[in-house]
Formats: structure tokens, sequence, C-alpha cells
């Protein structure tokens, strides 16, 4: 009897220290369910550090084995992710050093919200949550929100004030400054030495995690769209008539395309801008399938 | 029904003039691919038997691509417009899955140099139209007997037709053994057998609660059996079966090729492991094994190359 109850013990010891991190991956359609497939095929549970990612290049198959083949679900909402193959052109390229992105760049693994089609119970159908979804200013800014799962994402020099970033912990994985695109002169490029919002070099900071806890406020543009609050940080569904050419998605996308010095789309400098504020949506012209011509559609 | 010969001006050279021709991605990734010698494709999905010793790949970045058996050079690609998804090679015809058009496109290939010139559709709908597909993700042809099989796998059927293009029907039959989610074809000539990889529905989301499986049906529909997927594969892609009836499944998500006795469904060996390096595959979509020389040509999407494992389809 006592050994009983010492495994009965040691069972609830075990499951109260796993559950909060036990459903992994929320997405109905990413896990094969008959398929041993839990943490540990993203994570190197036994590494140093917490939940070290094992490789970015297996989290973007299991991923793709759906978006880019082809395979559709029953309403039809997959999409071929061409968008990734489309930035790993840039790598290698001059600027752009070892430049990549891939699915968890933009998406969160973690969480599993319906941003993209209210029309289904949340947990039940929608899409891995974008970075960004969680917002402080509508559309003109995206920061990451701590703990978010994001393993590595681009951000940006400048912070929300204007004055850089704090870069003094060691949670950042590493940056590649270009030269500049105006001079051809290398750019000096420096934690303290951010670019101007008129430089038009490219700055790309690869980050492990967001350093600085984001106060969520939802700006009243936004309420067009149904809010809610998950694991107390607020969301905000989007329409599914909506998704096409949706400005939500800017959001995502401007993480880099507006706080860099590249590709800005608010016309305050760099390279290739677009004076679009507020006025169109990234995948208007971009289209997440798209994987020719600069993802043009 | 007759159908008209048309010049569209998709014509594409051999390496050496296919760069002039390319446009931005084609020509960046073709000078890597010259100036390094390395097997770098753009986007590779689809692979399959092609003449002269070549193999032929649809490539979403490139288009079509023929690659050198034997040294895995380039030889020509040919961009297309849209998406081309399915790739099949019959007596010079070029068979194009193109899921952005819809259409299955037929080409002639002209002097094995890759000059490709714009016949039809397959189902003779009209160029520049919808087609008669909503998905041609994969297609295989049985040469005897001369029949075109291509999988719209979101009609969830295998439409066949004959050689000038015509439909002839579509499995599996009403009533009979259904789809749920396929991904790829491939026949045994042999024996008179269709092969559907199916990711299945191991989420419920068709309320059947079914493992990914190989379906087998005959070339009438009816259905021979399956393999199973459960606790062994999930994401089952492209398929291949050789003169024995050994039946090649690329799996996407391990990164692995499955090699099944066709009979008891039971794995003889593994090819490849997953990652980026040689001799493994990441997102591995179509595989092709060389009947004489048993060498397994697989495409590995995320490393964009194709892999080759020489004489693994000589097995005892």
């Amino acid at each position: 009897m006592k050994r009983h109850v010492g495994v009965g013990l040691f069972g609830l010891l075990v499951g109260g220290i796993l559950l909060p991190w036990a459903p992994a991956i929320q997405s109905q359609v990413a896990v094969g369910r008959n398929l041993k497939m839990d943490c540990s095929y993203c994570h190197n549970v036994h590494g140093t550090g917490q939940f070290v990612v094992r490789g970015e290049a297996a989290i973007e198959a299991m991923c793709q084995t759906c978006h880019a083949t082809g395979w559709t679900d029953p309403n039809d909402a997959t999409k071929v992710a061409a968008i990734v193959k489309a930035h790993e052109l840039l790598s290698g390229k001059a600027n752009y050093g070892t430049y990549k992105i891939s699915c968890i760049g933009c998406h969160n693994p973690h969480r599993y919200l319906a941003n993209a089609d209210t029309s289904q119970p949340t947990g039940e159908w929608g899409n891995l949550s974008l970075i960004g979804n969680l917002v402080k200013d509508a559309d003109t800014t995206r920061d990451a929100i701590p703990q978010d799962g994001i393993a590595r994402l681009a951000r940006p020099f400048i912070n929300d004030g204007g004055t850089p970033a704090d870069f003094s912990d060691d949670t950042m994985e590493g940056y590649y400054c270009g030269v500049n695109t105006v001079s051809g002169n290398p750019n000096p490029c420096s934690e303290t030495d951010p670019p101007a919002s008129s430089d038009s070099v490219r700055k790309v900071v690869h980050w492990k995690k967001a350093v600085d806890p984001v106060q969520v406020e939802i700006d009243p543009w936004e309420n067009q769209w149904s809010q809610g609050e998950f694991d107390g940080q607020k969301y905000i569904h989007v329409p599914a008539p909506t998704l096409a050419g949706q400005r939500w998605y800017n959001g995502a996308c401007n993480v880099c395309h507006t706080r860099t010095g590249h590709h800005r789309r608010d016309n305050s400098g760099g390279d290739r801008n677009h004076n679009l504020e507020k006025t169109a949506g990234c995948p208007e012209c971009h289209d997440h399938n798209a994987n020719k011509g600069g993802w043009i559609k | 029904m007759s159908y008209q010969v048309r010049e569209t001006g998709r014509t594409c050279g051999a390496r050496h003039r296919a760069l002039a021709g390319a446009f931005g991605i084609a020509f960046l990734l073709l000078f890597a691919l010259t100036a390094t010698g390395q097997n770098r494709l753009g986007d590779p999905r689809r692979i399959a038997e092609g003449r002269h010793g070549q193999l032929v790949v649809s490539d979403d970045a490139l288009g079509v691509v023929a690659l050198d058996k034997q040294t895995l050079e380039l030889v020509w690609s040919c961009p297309l417009p849209g998406s081309p998804f399915a790739v099949a090679e019959f007596h010079g015809l070029v068979f194009v899955g193109n899921t952005a058009t819809q259409n299955v496109e037929v080409y002639r290939a002209k002097g094995g140099q890759g000059k490709l010139e714009f016949l039809y559709n397959l189902g003779h709908s009209e160029a520049g139209q919808p087609g008669f597909f909503q998905l041609p993700t994969d297609m295989a042809i049985d040469a005897r007997q001369q029949l075109i099989f291509v999988l719209d796998s979101r009609a969830k059927s295998v439409k066949v037709f004959d050689v000038k293009g015509r439909f002839l029907y579509a499995l599996p039959p009403v009533g009979g053994f259904t789809l749920l989610s396929p991904s790829a074809i491939a026949v045994d000539g042999a024996r008179g057998e269709v092969l559907v990889s199916d990711y299945g529905d191991p989420s419920g989301f068709f309320g059947v609660n079914a493992p990914a499986r190989v379906a087998i049906y005959s070339y009438s529909g009816a259905h021979l059996g399956l393999i199973d997927g459960n606790k062994r594969f999930a994401r089952p892609q492209g398929l291949a079966v050789d003169g024995l009836g050994r039946i090649y499944l690329a799996e996407a998500l391990l990164g692995q090729v499955f090699v099944f006795d066709r009979y008891s469904g039971t794995v003889i060996r593994t090819l490849g492991s997953f990652g980026t390096g040689a001799g493994q595959l990441a997102l591995p979509l179509d595989v092709v094994v060389d009947q004489k020389s048993g060498d397994v040509f697989v495409t590995s999407n995320i490393s964009r190359r194709v892999e080759v494992f020489r004489g693994a389809g000589r097995l005892p």
C-alpha cells in the first residue's frame, strides 16, 4: 500500500511539473498524432539552458510537410509557406550575411489563437499566432512578448522611445550590420549605434527572445476587431473574410520592415520604401504564397 | 478530339543558354550551381525518370529542371509560369502539373536539351484558363499501357488519361475506398496497381481518425490493400515501386525513405536520416528508383538538392 501511495505521489509530482509545458505545438494539424511527436521533437530537453531548440530546419520541415506540399485542410485554409523560401534567398547575398528567417520567426508555435478565422472557436481553428498579435502600437510597431515562445526573431535596434534597446544581457544571439547602401562603406554597427530612421543601412538583429516586457495596450483603431485575453495578455481576432491583404498581418512584417532601415513601409528612409502608412496591408502585394520575383503577387 | 499545337515562346536551352533567358532568381541559383558544381536547386518537389540518362525535377523557383543521373549536374532548366508541382516524362513529352494554373501542361522536349514547346493541357482545357484539376500534385505513367495517372489532391481522386490527353476515368469509384488527404502517387505497371500516399485523418478532421497510409488500388479502382502508417510514418509523400514490387516512400517529417515489402507491409530498410548534410534528407518530397542501377534519387526540399543513394535499390 505504501508503495502504491509512493508511486501515486511521484506521479502527481511529475505531472505537476510537466503539465504547464505539456501542450507544446497547439496546431491541430501540426502534430502527427499517430507518430510520437512531443516536446523533444523541437526541443533538446537535456541540453544546456531551458528547452534549447533542437534545430530550426527540423521545425520548419514539420510545418512544411503540409505548407509546402499543397496539402489542404477541410477549410482550404492551408497556405503554401513560400514566403519563408523567398526570404531564404537573401541568405548569402551582399549585406545579408547569414540572415535567415523560418516559420517560427513569425509564428509562435506555443500560442494558438484564431487570428485568421473566428468562425471557429479559439483553440479549434485558426493558425499559429503571428508575432505582433499582441500589440502595443497598432500597425506601426510590433514587439515580441517575452516568453512568447519565439526561438529567434528579428528585432531592430530602435526601441519604443527612440533610444537604443538594452542589449546588455546575453539574450542576443547575433546580429549583422551591412554596408551603407548609399556610400558603400562598411557601416559601424554596435549596440549603441542604432540606425536613424533616415539611414539606408540594413541592420537586422537576431534575438533568442525579447528583453523588455511590453505593456499591452489596445489601440482604438483596432477595436473593430474582436479582442480577448489569453494567459493574461490581450489579443485581437481578425474576422476571417479580412485575411487577404489585411493590414493586421503587417505586424509580423513590420518587426523588420518598419523598424529597420530596409524596406520601410512608412517612407521614413532606407531603400525601396513604400508610402503606405495605414493605407494598405503588406499581403496585398506580397503574398504569403508567392515565391518568385521578390514574392510580389 | 483534336487539339491545336501552339508555340508559346516557352523555350529553354541548355545550361549555357539558359542563363541568358532565366529570370532573376533562377539566374542567381543557376549561377551558383554553375560556379560551384553543386547540385543546388531552388525549391525541388517531384522527380521522375527522363530521357538520355536524365532526371526531371519540378522546382517552384526554377521551373522544370533536368539533372544528369550520374553527376547530378544540372543539364537544363526551364522556368515556367505558375507553380509546377507534378512532373513526368514520356517519349519526349514533359507533363507538368501546375497548381497555380490548375492544369497539367504538356510540353514537347526538343533536342534533348530542354527546349520545351507547349502543346496542350491535359483534358484539353484552354491555355490560360482554369484547368481540369484543382490541385495536381503528382502523376505517374504506365508506359506499356500508355496511361497517365494524375493525382488531384484537393479533389481526392486520381484521374486517368491516355497519352493523347483524353480523360478516361477517375478513381476511386463512387462508393470505393476513399482518399482522405492524398499527397502523391505511383503506378506498378507489372501488377496493374495504383499506389497513393495519404496523410490520412489522424486528428479527425473528416471524422475518420485514420492514420497516414499508402492505399493500393487496381487500375479499375478496386481497393487491394493499404500500408498502415500507424506509429511508423505520418507525412508520406512521393512513392516509387521497383521491379520486385517493393515500395519506396519518402517520409517528409522524419527525413527518411522507407522501403516496404509490397505484400507484408513490413519495412525492409530505411534510407537517409533527417538533416541537411550529405546523405541526409530535409523535407523529402519524392523518390525515384533507377530499375537498372538500383540508384535511388530523392528530392530534399529544404536542402534544395537531389540526394542519391547509389545501389540502394539492389536489395536481397
